[in-house]
């Protein structure tokens, strides 16, 4: 069962707003259906009000604000009026006449309900602890605070305003026709009538609003998708690899389930390091062999899509895509292998406890090895070992071969994290002294007469920056793969966008930063340009920074200056090797790809936006906001 | 091939608890170096050989946590001579190390009066028991 995601709930609104319309064209149980609309621009407002990095008293002293925080908090103050206007309106029509709710108010009760639903989903991203601070609890909190997605909901919001406008003032008429005349009751149906005229004004102020910031920063195809996969933040259930063979769809599936609970145990493990004795020497050994072997089968199943490239219609990427991404994981495997090696000399005070990571781990590789292998029993083992599947069983067709580039892109991605999560926890664990060395692998002017000594500093910061590397070699395969997930069209290029998007962050409410989730940025070697890994250490490069410091926040042009920012350190780092090394011949193929590699990606055929714009036609920052077409709200005093 | 054998005579003419240990951490040091040569030698036995070169680790570690292993620096064993041949028979042959490892340790569990010392033989028991699984031609 695929997890819900926000775009069902609000695709579902939408048509219930839509239908508003078509049901009947005047509304005869005008008080019930007031109720419902009241309710439903309340939810909107609140809406806003999340999305808005300050209130609007706070916002009329401040200059840097981004077009779209400026357009969401006057539709968040129009609609907070519009609001007030409706629930006084409909406070007045409760008096006059009751009956059955009309066709109208059903839909909008049924908007109002999934609006709510969807708004509670965003809200699973995030947790107040102990002291009151709202804490990310998925890698998706920062999304959802990004331009993206906030041009994307705004945009949204301003549309259904604009739709429910005339329903407010079909509601101001209905009031006129159907309210009692004479005396008192005539002043109370008058102003039920001015309540939904002024309603209807200020949602229609609202999506002005809305437009304003789009004519300044227009909403990308990809804003709105990325807007609609926004999954709830709840772990899959687990889909144990079955006996029976299971199809290339069914792995693809289990493999990105395995993807995503890897992804939740990692993050609600990462703080134990420091204490835990569940968490130890043996469970970071095995996920490092997890990760290296995971690296290997998942090139293998690109190398096999490589060719099968050519043989399909209807696939939007080459062999040579292919094969330079299944490239980008030869050093993340030996980065991996590496961090494995390393753990041979070094334990905790306890060896081996398995973890709910492991099981995730152990699923996802069993998966990655049975799309590769051909036999639906496979393990490891070498008794299970079978020949390679040909590559159009791999990928019979291109949902299949889509399937394998997500695939492939959810296991990577899930590596990134252990990379980021087991690093901060190794140095978490050495600092707290719960690593030790054996004393046979010391010197013998150390005489210890305990069989393990604490582990020295050198060896920690050792396998230290051996986790930095491998999650710099795996961002590197992550970004590569991201790449051809946006051009393959993959089920998983939602978390290229969420990548490219989660730098991208609006202000946040009072000034303050939102909380980088539970997982602290991961401190690279200090060799390491710190523009080395953009994405994972929310350090953007040179190249990227000038892209932002130009406003722009298409994540597709990020990406890609993402892409040339890691390009550019990458020949440099190589440069460096070739320079130190003893003669060039020793590393032909790699000097190679040290020409080759930065050029090719610079001037690639990036995947674009339909609404994507060439960077000299994005609005640049020190471009002042319009005041949104001059709606300056404030709230009306009742 | 050859130190692989070597490595199994010393195991079997390994007289008590301290030289079955000492005789185990050699195998599993051998175990490590041959495995990690020849994981990259064929594309279908890389799992294998990562997981058991994993296992050899923890299960050498086990070892140096048993009372009775003689003490002093163990010099790092390195193969002598380059892992050449079939990687599959290189398999099958660490596989029977490997087993023959994992029954010895066993014994020496039994015969250990430390009980520190029997933990330690029967945890990297286990871990050879593994390596035999993950490298066995036939299903173990």
């Amino acid at each position: 069962m695929t997890p819900a995601v926000l775009g069902d709930f609000l695709a579902a609104a939408d048509e219930h707003i839509r239908a508003v319309h078509t049901v009947n064209p005047t509304v005869t149980g005008f008080a019930s259906a007031a109720q419902d609309l009241y309710r439903l621009v309340v939810v909107l407002s609140r809406y806003c009000g999340d999305l808005a990095p300050c209130d609007e008293v706070e916002a009329s002293g401040r200059s840097d604000l981004h077009a779209w925080e400026r357009a969401i908090i006057d539709a968040g103050a129009a609609l907070g009026i519009a609001g007030d206007c409706l629930r006084h309106g409909a406070e007045q029509a409760a008096r006059e006449q009751s009956g059955p709710a009309p066709g109208q108010a059903q839909h909008l009760a049924a908007a109002a309900r999934e609006l709510r639903v969807g708004r509670d989903l965003l809200h699973t991203h995030r947790a107040t602890d102990l002291a009151g601070l709202t804490r990310s609890r998925s890698e998706w909190a920062p999304v959802l605070t990004s331009l993206p997605v906030l041009r994307a909901l705004a945009n949204e919001i301003g549309r259904w305003s604009r739709q429910l406008a005339p329903f407010a003032a079909l509601l101001a008429s209905s009031g006129t026709w159907h309210g009692p005349s004479g005396g008192r009751d005539k002043d109370a149906s008058l102003t039920a009538h001015f309540d939904f005229m002024n309603a209807s004004q200020w949602l229609r102020a609202a999506g002005a609003a809305v437009r304003a910031a789009v004519d300044i920063d227009p909403v990308r195809t990809s804003d709105t998708e990325l807007l609609y996969a926004v999954p709830v933040a709840m772990m899959p259930q687990r889909q144990r690899p079955r006996l029976v063979p299971e199809s290339v769809a069914d792995l693809c599936d289990g493999i990105t389930v395995s993807a995503s609970r890897l992804r939740g145990a990692m993050r609600d493990g990462g703080q134990r390091a420091w204490w835990s004795a569940s968490v130890t020497s043996g469970g970071w050994q095995w996920m490092a062999q997890a990760a290296a072997v995971a690296c290997h089968l998942s090139q293998l199943a690109l190398r096999s899509l490589a060719t099968r490239a050519s043989e399909l219609a209807d696939v939007p990427v080459s062999g040579s895509q292919l094969d330079e991404a299944a490239d980008s994981m030869t050093g993340m495997r030996a980065a991996w292998q590496q961090v494995d090696r390393l753990w041979d000399g070094m334990v905790t005070e306890r060896r081996l406890l398995s973890t709910p990571a492991m099981t995730d781990a152990s699923d996802l590789v069993l998966r990655l090895g049975r799309l590769v292998w051909d036999n639906p029993h496979w393990t490891p083992a070498h008794a299970q070992r079978a020949p390679r599947r040909s590559p159009p069983a791999i990928a019979p067709g291109a949902a299949d071969f889509r399937a394998v580039v997500a695939a492939a892109h959810q296991a990577i991605d899930a590596l990134a994290l252990i990379a980021k999560v087991d690093g901060q926890a190794v140095e978490s664990a050495a600092t707290a002294g719960r690593l030790y060395v054996p004393t046979r692998s010391l010197p013998e002017e150390y005489d210890i007469a305990r069989p393990y000594a604490p582990a020295p500093m050198t060896r920690c910061r050792v396998l230290h920056e051996a986790y930095g590397v491998a999650l710099d070699a795996t961002v590197i395969a992550a970004q590569a793969l991201d790449e051809l997930a946006l051009a393959a069209g993959a089920p998983s290029k939602v978390l290229a966008l969420a990548r490219a998007a989660a730098p991208a962050q609006a202000h946040q409410r009072g000034g303050q930063n939102w909380p980088n989730g539970d997982i602290p940025p991961v401190r690279l070697p200090a060799r390491m340009p710190s523009w080395g890994s953009r994405t994972f250490t929310d350090r953007a490069g040179p190249v990227e920074q000038a892209i932002r410091d130009r406003g722009i926040s298409d994540p597709i042009i990020l990406l890609r200056a993402g892409a040339i920012d890691n390009a550019a350190w990458h020949l440099i780092t190589r440069a460096e090797n070739a320079a130190s090394a003893p003669s060039p011949s020793d590393t032909p193929t790699g000097q190679r790809h040290a020409d080759d590699t930065p050029a090719q990606l610079a001037a690639q055929s990036f995947p674009r936006d339909k609404v994507a714009r060439p960077s000299d036609q994005q609005p640049s920052r020190s471009a002042k906001p319009t005041p949104s077409s001059g709606i300056r709200v404030t709230r009306r005093l009742r | 091939m050859d130190q692989i054998e070597q490595v199994q005579q010393h195991l079997h003419a390994a007289d008590g608890v301290p030289a079955v240990l000492s005789a185990s951490w050699e195998a599993f040091e051998l175990v490590q170096v041959v495995a990690a040569a020849c994981a990259d030698q064929a594309a279908d036995m890389y799992p294998g050989f990562t997981f058991a070169r994993g296992s050899a680790a923890s299960g050498r570690n086990a070892i140096a946590f048993a009372p009775s292993m003689p003490a002093g620096y163990a010099e790092q064993l390195a193969v002598t001579a380059p892992v050449t041949g079939d990687v599959y028979e290189v398999a099958d042959a660490i596989a029977g190390l490997a087993s023959a490892l994992g029954a010895r340790l066993r014994e020496a569990a039994l015969l250990a009066a430390d009980a520190n010392d029997r933990t330690a033989c029967e945890d990297a028991a286990l871990d050879a028991e593994q390596i035999s699984a993950m490298l066995a031609k036939d299903e173990w």
